[in-house]
C-alpha cells in the first residue's frame, strides 16, 4: 500500500505541476466560479424539492436526478487526458493488478472537477434520506454511485479495444435510432420524461419501497431490488477490472486501416496527407460521435416523420455542429509534442497548418450532415436541403474562425478515445458555441419567418461568417507560428 | 561554397546558457560530426538550424538563407532526423512518406517510387504498413530517416543517426551518407558513437557546455597522432564517480 500512496503522492504533484505550468489559474476564473455556484444553487434547489417528492411518495425527479448524476460520473474518467502509472507505459514497474486498479481508480479523482462530481453524488443522500426507507435508500444510493463509477471505469476502457468499440457504436446508433423514433412518436419533452434508467428507478424502488414497483409486494420491493443494485455493482466492478486487466495485455488496437486508405485516394494536393492523418484522429474523439448521434437523430427524424418541418430539420444541422463543437475548439488537442515538431518541421506556413486542420473537421461534418442532406431533399425538397448546406457553411465558417482562436491560445491535451477535456477553456468554449450557433440560429429564424429580406440577409451572414474565417486562418496561421513552442508545451 | 554558417547562435532557457556564441562554417559535401557530452547543447544547435527553436541570439543561414528571415525557405532546402523523430503515432510508416511527399512538392507517383526504394534500401519494405505506436524504436528512427531523404535534400541534419539501429541498417546508411556527401549534399551529424564518426565525417567540433572548445578536420587529428577518443577525453573531463558498493 506505501507503493501506492507514493505513486499517488507524486500523481497528485504533477497534476497541480501541470495545472500552474499551463496557465490555466489564469482567465476565466472568476466566470467558472460564478457558473458553479448558480449550478449548484439550482441542484439545491431540485434537491430540496426532490426530497418533498420523495417525502410524498413521487420518486419521479430523484430518478431523473440519479440518471443524470449516472451520467455525469461517465465524465472524469472519459475525458481524462492524461496516462497514469496503471498504464502499458508502466507496465515494467512492479505493481499488481490491484494496485493498478487503485491508483487509476483514485488518480481519475485528483482533479477539482471530479471532486464536485462526488460531493454533487453524496448530495442525493438528502433527498434519499426523508424517504420511507432512509437507511436502506442511502445504502442503495451510495451503490449506485458505485456503479457509475465502476461503469465509468469499464467504459472508458472499451474503446481501445476494436470488438468492443464496434459494439459500442452499434449500441450508439441503436440507442440514437430508438430515441429518434421515441421522440417523433410521443414529443422530445414527453420523451426525456418517460426515460426509465433501471439502476436509478431500483435506488427508488429501495428508498420508497413501492415506487414504481408494479406486481412486487411491498416487502420484497426494497430487498430484491438492494439485491440487484448490489449485483450490479459486484458486475460493474468485475467489468472495470476485467477492462484493466485486458486493456495491460493488449496491444493497442488501432482503427481499421481501410478507411485511412481509402480517403487517402481521394485526397489529392500538398495538404492531402495531413487532412487525412486529422480526418483519422478526430473520429477517435468520442465527442464526434456526439455530432453523429445528433445526425442519426435528424436522419430518423426526416425519414420517418409523417409531415417534417424543414425548422427542425435545420436545427438538427445547428446540433451535429455542436456535438463537433470540441474539434474546432482544441484542433491540436490529439497531436503531442511529436506531432508538433514534425509540422515544424515541415515547410509549411501556419496558415497551412490551420487550413489543413479546418479540412479534416468539414470532412467530418459534411460525412455526418450529408445523409441529413440528401434525405431532406427527398422529404421537404431540394430547396429546404441546399438551405441546410448554405446554413452549414455558415456554421461551419462561425466555428473554425472561433475554433482557430481557441486551438491555437488555449490548447489543451486530448486523448483517442476520450471525450474533450475542457478544462479552463471551458467558458471560452461556451462563448464559442455560441457565436458557433449563431449564423445557423439567426439563418432559421430568417427563413422560418419568410422575411422579404431573407435573402439579403442569408447573403450577409454568409459573407460575415466567410470574412471572419479567412481573417481567423491569417491571423492565427501567424499566431501559430510564433507559439508552437508553447502549445507543445501544453500537449506533453 | 558554405552551405552551413552559423554567426554567433546563441540559446538561452531561463538562466541556462545551453548555446553560446556559436560560429561555425561548413563547406558544400562536408560530413560534419558535432560532438560532445549530454546536455552540452549538440540537439539544441539541431534544433535551431532546423527551426524547431528559435536563437535567442544570432543567425545561422543554409545555403545562403537565413534561418530567422527564411523559414519556409530553408525548410524546403533541408532534411531532419530530429532528436525526437516528430513522428504521428497513428499513421502507418508508408502514411508517413506519402504524406511528407507532397508538402514537398513530390508528385504521388514520385512520392511512391522513392518511398519504396527507400524502405527497401533501409530494410523497412516488410514494416510499411505497421503503424508507428507499435514500430519497434529502430523501425520508426528509419520512418523519420526516410522522411529527411524523401525529397532529395541539400543540406541533412541528423541527430544521433545511428542509435538504435540495427548494424545493417547502419551500414546501410554510412554508405548512402558518403555517396550523397560525394553528390555535393552536406551532412550536419551528431554521436556518441566515436569511432563511427572517426570512419565517417570529413569534420567535427566539440561542444561542451554550450561553448565549442575544438573544430577540425579528421586528416588534422590523424596527423596528430591521436585518436578522435583521445582528442574527446582531452576536451570532455570525467568526473570522479564512487565505487556503487550496493551494487551485486
Amino acid at each position: 500500500m506505501d507503493r501506492v500512496k507514493t505513486i499517488l503522492g507524486y500523481e497528485w504533484r504533477a497534476y497541480w505541476r501541470r495545472f500552474s505550468r499551463s496557465g490555466l489559474r489564469g482567465g476565466n476564473q472568476g466566470i467558472i466560479l460564478i457558473l458553479t455556484v448558480l449550478i449548484a444553487i439550482k441542484y439545491v434547489q431540485l434537491l430540496v424539492t426532490a426530497s418533498k417528492n420523495v417525502e410524498k411518495g413521487n420518486p419521479k425527479l430523484l430518478v431523473q436526478l440519479l440518471g443524470a448524476i449516472f451520467f455525469v460520473w461517465l465524465f472524469p474518467v472519459a475525458s481524462s487526458a492524461r496516462q497514469t502509472f496503471a498504464s502499458r507505459k508502466w507496465l515494467h514497474l512492479p505493481l499488481s493488478l490491484s494496485e493498478r486498479f487503485i491508483i487509476r481508480s483514485v488518480s481519475l479523482l485528483l482533479p477539482p472537477s471530479a471532486w464536485l462530481v462526488i460531493l454533487g453524488s453524496l448530495a442525493i443522500c438528502y433527498p434519499l434520506a426523508h424517504a420511507r426507507n432512509p437507511f436502506a435508500g442511502t445504502v442503495a444510493g451510495l451503490l449506485f454511485i458505485a456503479i457509475a463509477w465502476l461503469t465509468g471505469l469499464a467504459i472508458s476502457r472499451l474503446p481501445g479495444f476494436v470488438v468492443w468499440r464496434k459494439l459500442l457504436w452499434i449500441a450508439a446508433l441503436g440507442v440514437s435510432t430508438v430515441a429518434g423514433l421515441n421522440v417523433i412518436r410521443i414529443g422530445t419533452a414527453n420523451a426525456l420524461l418517460s426515460l426509465q434508467f433501471l439502476p436509478a428507478k431500483l435506488v427508488a424502488r429501495v428508498a420508497l419501497g413501492d415506487a414504481g414497483a408494479g406486481e412486487l409486494t411491498q416487502w420484497t420491493t426494497p430487498l430484491v431490488s438492494l439485491i440487484t443494485l448490489s449485483v450490479m455493482a459486484v458486475v460493474a466492478g468485475w467489468a472495470a477490472w476485467w477492462s484493466l486487466k485486458k486493456g495491460l495485455e493488449a496491444e493497442l488496437q488501432t482503427a481499421h486501416r481501410k478507411v485511412l486508405v481509402v480517403s487517402a485516394r481521394l485526397l489529392p494536393g500538398r495538404l492531402g496527407g495531413l487532412v487525412v492523418k486529422d480526418f483519422r484522429y478526430f473520429r477517435r474523439l468520442l465527442d464526434t460521435y456526439l455530432g453523429l448521434a445528433a445526425a442519426i437523430l435528424g436522419c430518423v427524424y426526416l425519414a420517418v416523420a409523417y409531415v417534417p418541418s424543414a425548422g427542425v430539420f435545420w436545427s438538427f444541422i445547428v446540433a451535429t455542429f455542436l456535438g463537433n463543437a470540441a474539434v474546432a475548439f482544441n484542433s491540436f488537442g490529439l497531436d503531442d509534442r511529436a506531432g508538433l515538431d514534425r509540422y515544424t518541421l515541415l515547410p509549411l506556413s501556419g496558415e497551412a497548418i490551420l487550413v489543413s486542420k479546418n479540412l479534416a473537421y468539414l470532412m467530418i461534418v459534411l460525412a455526418e450532415i450529408l445523409p441529413m442532406l440528401v434525405i431532406a431533399g427527398w422529404r421537404l425538397g431540394v430547396v429546404t436541403s441546399a438551405l441546410g448546406f448554405v446554413q452549414a457553411a455558415a456554421l461551419a465558417g462561425a466555428y473554425l474562425t472561433w475554433g482557430n482562436w481557441m486551438s491555437v491560445t488555449h490548447p489543451l491535451k486530448m486523448q483517442f478515445f476520450r471525450f474533450a477535456n475542457s478544462g479552463a477553456a471551458l467558458v471560452d468554449a461556451m462563448g464559442g458555441i455560441l457565436f458557433g450557433s449563431l449564423p445557423g440560429i439567426v439563418l432559421i429564424y430568417l427563413w422560418q419567418t419568410r422575411s422579404a429580406e431573407a435573402v439579403a440577409v442569408t447573403g450577409l451572414v454568409l459573407l460575415l461568417t466567410g470574412g471572419f474565417y479567412f481573417l481567423s486562418v491569417r491571423r492565427f496561421g501567424n499566431r501559430l507560428e510564433q507559439n508552437k513552442a508553447r502549445i507543445a508545451a501544453a500537449l506533453s | 561554397m558554405l552551405e552551413i554558417e552559423t554567426r554567433n547562435l546563441t540559446k538561452q532557457f531561463g538562466r541556462l546558457l545551453a548555446v553560446n556564441d556559436l560560429s561555425l562554417q561548413i563547406a558544400k559535401g562536408t560530413i560534419f560530426g558535432f560532438l560532445g557530452p549530454n546536455g552540452s547543447g549538440k540537439s539544441t544547435t539541431v534544433k535551431m538550424l532546423t527551426g524547431l527553436l528559435t536563437p535567442t541570439e544570432g543567425d545561422a543561414l543554409i545555403s545562403g538563407t537565413s534561418i530567422l528571415d527564411s523559414p519556409l525557405d530553408v525548410k524546403k532546402k533541408i532534411g531532419v532526423l530530429p532528436e525526437e523523430l516528430a513522428l504521428f503515432e497513428a499513421l502507418t510508416i508508408w502514411e508517413h512518406l506519402m504524406l511528407s511527399g507532397p508538402v514537398y512538392g513530390l508528385s504521388k507517383q514520385e512520392t511512391e517510387k522513392r518511398a519504396v526504394e527507400l524502405l527497401d534500401y533501409l530494410d523497412l519494405a516488410s514494416s510499411r504498413n505497421t503503424y508507428v505506436e507499435q514500430a519497434s524504436y529502430g523501425m520508426r528512427k528509419k520512418c523519420s530517416l526516410a522522411m529527411a531523404l524523401l525529397h532529395n535534400p541539400s543540406v541533412l541534419f541528423l541527430d544521433e543517426p545511428f542509435e538504435g539501429i540495427d548494424p545493417v541498417a547502419s551500414r546501410n546508411i554510412k554508405d548512402l551518407l558518403l555517396l550523397m556527401a560525394e553528390k555535393g549534399v552536406t551532412i550536419f551529424l551528431t554521436s556518441h558513437i566515436l569511432e563511427v564518426v572517426e570512419r565517417l565525417v570529413t569534420e567535427f567540433a566539440i561542444i561542451v557546455a554550450g561553448e565549442v572548445v575544438c573544430t577540425q578536420t579528421v586528416a588534422e587529428t590523424l596527423r596528430s597522432g591521436e585518436t578522435l577518443e583521445e582528442l574527446f577525453f582531452k576536451h570532455v573531463v570525467r568526473g570522479k564517480v564512487g565505487d556503487l558498493e550496493w551494487i551485486g
